[in-house]
């Protein structure tokens, strides 16, 4: 009876989103599986665009797992770590999902590995906010959309940051790594949630919110136990699984009663949002495991085997399409699930720190475009509320009124118009040409 | 690599998986792209095919009642605006090039619902000019499929209502007598049998002579401009009683549709039961019928009636909704026939509603169904034209582009007080360097 009541209660929620069928399905029962290092990795030398660094190693060297390969260039950068005990081939250069061609470093590993402890552990417990980011720094973990979480901790102070949200909300389709990391490792999350709320004897992280899918009842429950026996208060909130809830704006809509303004972040409302793959990287972190893979979701119907595999950074695409096999003829590859995920171009694309998955689609459904008959749903689903249709319009047009362009900035590109449209028009990507042309006009005037 | 050659099944090996292109390369710098488009790469697999194919089954139903109701002479009016407005469209796109299996569907849509306004008893070119004009002026001169300000069907039967005012402003109509649905003729002047206010007591009642196969009574939308104007002697004791008593068919019989009309008008029963469909495909969404019945029912209630006292004085009665008589309380029953005895219910339920006429969001298309229904109500009683709840539709199909303005959503992040809006910054998240 509990139960019922607690599933029919009244929740939060935002306007406009959608129930997709996720496929989720494919994957959600399948344990994490460690991908074998046997073949060649290809390292990207930046974690992600924009974090510049020095290459160390040159050909021919030997590398220990975790051995520094490129060192961080800058106060806010990230050193990257060799996944692999191995033998440098080539300083060459890989294609990444979000920064395009980036230099590499090819790696042949040398036999099997155990995961081996390079970084000093941490005490827990009585760490300050400097220890942390210095632990993350060193680790190497990256937090929302790829930026190095060790700069948000680090200026927490100054944004006046007092709550920690941990987003596992993951609605997007396919995609169950989140999901999977919640079931095998729910006590070492929660610690690590536990230990983040105690740092500087919870002077910093007042109020720590765990974000989790409604309909998933029973790891729900589990942590709302675990929870319950943590030494600091965390609350565990569980949210509809309405795609695109696991966005940052609407988590901070749902949870905060506000949502940052366009162009703005979850800081300026005095929230840090935390990826639970980022947790999960620092939970290994404080055992002294610097961040060199991680758990992402092979999925899509193209898939032969699909699963949770913890991959290390810099996998070429095919060896992971080689490990779940193909049942049919993928058209195109997604980094990630397939309303957001990033087309790669190519086998050889590797993995990087901010991919939660691989689709592998065998179809793609959209036919020509025709008029648009009004039928309005673009804009009832929208979740930011913006009207799709009137700005994939305004792709022709040279300038842009005042609404337009808050409307343009308001987008999340969480692609629901898209998929929803009858007529079947690419409203999304119209919308993010639009502003791309205002975001040129804006640094061309600046 | 060893592990590959059980994994994979369908005759497909990993050497296949670059794809779309023949040419690998053989080094880093010559990629070739898997497949164009950007995310999202799934579709709901909704389309304007399905939409303009569930409308048309939604139509066709009502239009089945209507042969029923009306025979024979019913489906050669809707079989002419509907051919008629396939041959526009045909020779249109002949003319201009320009082909799309959608127009196609929505000019014979449109032709259906052209067909589904007009009475059985027109002579054959008024459903041909009607959809014509629902075709050529009203569709294609606004550009085709998807560009229409007014509801197409809609605006032909205006145009036709000002072409042929003779033919279909007649203040009476035949309806098949029972026993005769279907088969019966409504259009041989012999065998309709006219039967005046007061004799009338409802369709099932009706005993027939042997040649007898319909019968005329007044349009019950006549009778209700002849209240409003103080033209009805119903006398002053009891003026709501004396009128659904002797001027007005029984309630059931507006219900089912056994009362002249409009072919597709008169069947109360199947059009909501076509709009539970059109709810249910998620193509019409509730709030159209449901504020749009509301507030005709409540303009209904509250404007006047005017009973005549005789000597040319009216005694001007408001709030008739409320008027209780020998305790029964009739006011109710006489909004429920104003509701359903001209074109509102089709109007409400297959015209309004139609996805390229109406404004976008859910409060918009509450409002723009509101103003159809108090607007039909007022101009069916007190209006100068005779298809009230039509002029109507064009009326707030006027006012949608200012609707849409109106009820726009709140972008996501705006709207709280003291917030400056930095436009310049970059939008998504990711750190520059």
């Amino acid at each position: 009876m509990d139960r019922l009541v607690w599933k029919l209660r009244q929740r939060r929620t935002f306007q406009g989103g959608l129930f997709l069928p996720d496929e989720k399905a494919l994957t959600a029962r399948k344990p994490i599986e460690q991908l074998p290092t046997d073949a060649p990795l290809d390292v990207p030398a930046q974690l992600s665009p924009g974090l510049p660094t020095r290459i160390l190693v040159h050909a021919g060297q030997i590398v220990a797992m975790g051995e520094i390969l490129a060192e961080a260039a800058s106060d806010e950068s990230l050193s990257v770590r060799s996944p692999v005990d191995g033998r440098i081939v080539e300083i060459g250069r890989a294609w990444t999902a979000r920064g395009g061609f980036a230099p590499s470093i090819r790696i042949e590993p040398a036999g099997a590995r155990e995961p081996r402890r390079a970084l000093a552990p941490l005490a827990s417990g009585g760490s300050t906010l400097r220890d942390v980011a210095e632990l993350a720094r060193s680790a190497g973990v990256v937090g929302l959309d790829g930026a190095p979480l060790h700069v948000s901790l680090g200026t927490a102070r100054d944004d006046r940051i007092d709550t920690l949200i941990v987003n596992a909300m993951e609605t997007e389709p396919n995609l169950t790594c989140d999901l999977r990391l919640l079931v095998e490792r729910s006590a070492d999350l929660v610690a690590t949630i536990d230990w983040l709320a105690g740092i500087e004897s919870g002077e910093v992280f007042r109020n720590v919110i765990l974000a989790v899918a409604l309909r998933h009842g029973r790891i729900v429950r589990q942590l709302h136990r675990r929870a319950a026996a943590a030494s600091r208060r965390i609350r565990v909130v569980a949210l509809e699984d309405k795609y695109p809830q696991c966005h940052p704006s609407l988590i901070c809509k749902v949870l905060l009663g506000r949502e940052p303004g366009p162009g703005s972040d979850a800081r300026e409302l005095g929230a840090l949002i935390v990826p639970l793959a980022t947790l999960a990287a620092l939970a290994e972190a404080c055992e002294g495991r610097p961040c060199v893979s991680r758990v992402l979701t092979v999925s899509g119907d193209a898939v032969e085997q699909p699963g949770n595999l913890n991959v290390p950074f810099g996998t070429p695409i095919q060896r992971l399409i080689e490990h779940v096999g193909l049942r049919r003829r993928p058209l195109v590859a997604l980094a990630g699930g397939p309303m957001t995920g990033i087309p790669l171009p190519d086998v050889r694309a590797v993995t990087t720190p901010d991919m939660a998955g691989l689709t592998l689609l065998s179809r793609l459904p959209r036919g020509a475009p025709i008029a648009c008959v009004r039928c309005g749903w673009c804009v009832e689903d929208c979740p930011a509320g913006i009207d799709p249709r009137a700005l994939s319009q305004l792709e022709l047009k040279e300038d842009f009124s005042d609404s337009e362009r808050y409307s343009l900035a308001a987008c999340i590109e969480c692609g629901i118009c898209t998929y929803v449209c009858p007529s079947q028009l690419p409203l999304a990507e119209a919308i993010r040409q639009c502003r791309g042309r205002l975001e040129e006009s804006a640094a061309g005037s600046a | 690599m060893s592990r590959t050659a059980g994994r994979i099944s369908g005759g497909f090996s990993v050497s296949d998986t670059v794809l779309g292109s023949a040419d690998r390369g053989g080094e880093a710098g010559r990629l070739t792209l898997w497949a164009e488009g950007t995310s999202p790469h799934i579709h709901s697999q909704h389309s304007d095919r399905q939409i303009v194919s569930a409308w048309t089954l939604a139509a066709g139903l009502v239009a089945c009642c209507g042969v029923v109701l009306f025979g024979f002479a019913a489906l050669r009016v809707i079989v002419l605006a509907v051919a008629s407005a396939s041959a526009c469209e045909g020779l249109l796109s002949l003319v201009t090039l320009e082909r799309s299996g959608i127009g196609a569907r929505y000019a014979a849509l449109t032709g259906l619902l052209v067909g589904l306004t007009l009475p059985a008893t027109v002579p054959w070119y008024v459903p041909c000019v009607a959809a014509f004009a629902a075709v050529v002026p009203a569709t294609w001169m606004f550009g085709g499929f998807g560009h229409c300000l007014w509801q197409p069907a809609v605006v032909g039967r205006v145009l036709a209502q000002f072409l042929f005012a003779g033919t279909l402003s007649a203040t009476s109509g035949p309806v098949l007598s029972p026993g005769r649905l279907l088969v019966g003729s409504v259009t041989e002047p012999a065998s309709i049998e006219m039967i005046a206010p007061g004799q009338y007591r409802g369709w099932a009642e009706t005993t027939r002579g042997p040649r007898t196969e319909a019968f005329a009574i007044d349009r019950p939308i006549w009778t209700a401009r002849r209240l409003a104007s103080g033209d009805l002697p119903v006398g002053s004791t009891a003026p709501l009683t004396t009128l659904t008593r002797d001027f007005l068919p029984p309630w059931e019989d507006t219900v089912v549709g056994s009362v002249p009309g409009g072919i597709g008008e008169t069947c109360t029963i199947a059009l909501i039961v076509v709009g539970l469909y059109l709810v249910y495909r998620g193509y019409l969404r509730w709030q159209i019928p449901i504020f749009g019945v509301a507030a005709a029912a409540i303009a209904a209630a509250i404007l006047p009636i005017r009973v005549p006292l005789g000597n040319g004085q009216f005694d001007v009665r408001w709030l008739p909704g409320s008027i209780v008589e020998r305790e029964w309380p009739v006011g109710a029953l006489y909004v429920l026939f104003c509701l359903t005895s001209g074109g509102l219910m089709l109007g409400l339920f297959l015209l309004a509603g139609d996805v390229l006429s109406r404004p976008l969001t859910a409060r918009g298309q509450a409002l723009f169904a509101a103003g159809i229904g108090a607007l039909t109500i007022a101009m069916q009683s007190f209006g100068p034209v005779d298809t009230a709840a039509y002029w109507a539709i064009l009326i707030m199909n006027t006012f949608v582009p200012l609707i849409d303005r109106m009820t726009r959503r709140r972008p996501l992040g705006s709207g709280y007080a003291g917030r400056t809006t930095r436009l310049t910054r970059e939008p998504s998240r990711q750190v520059t360097s």
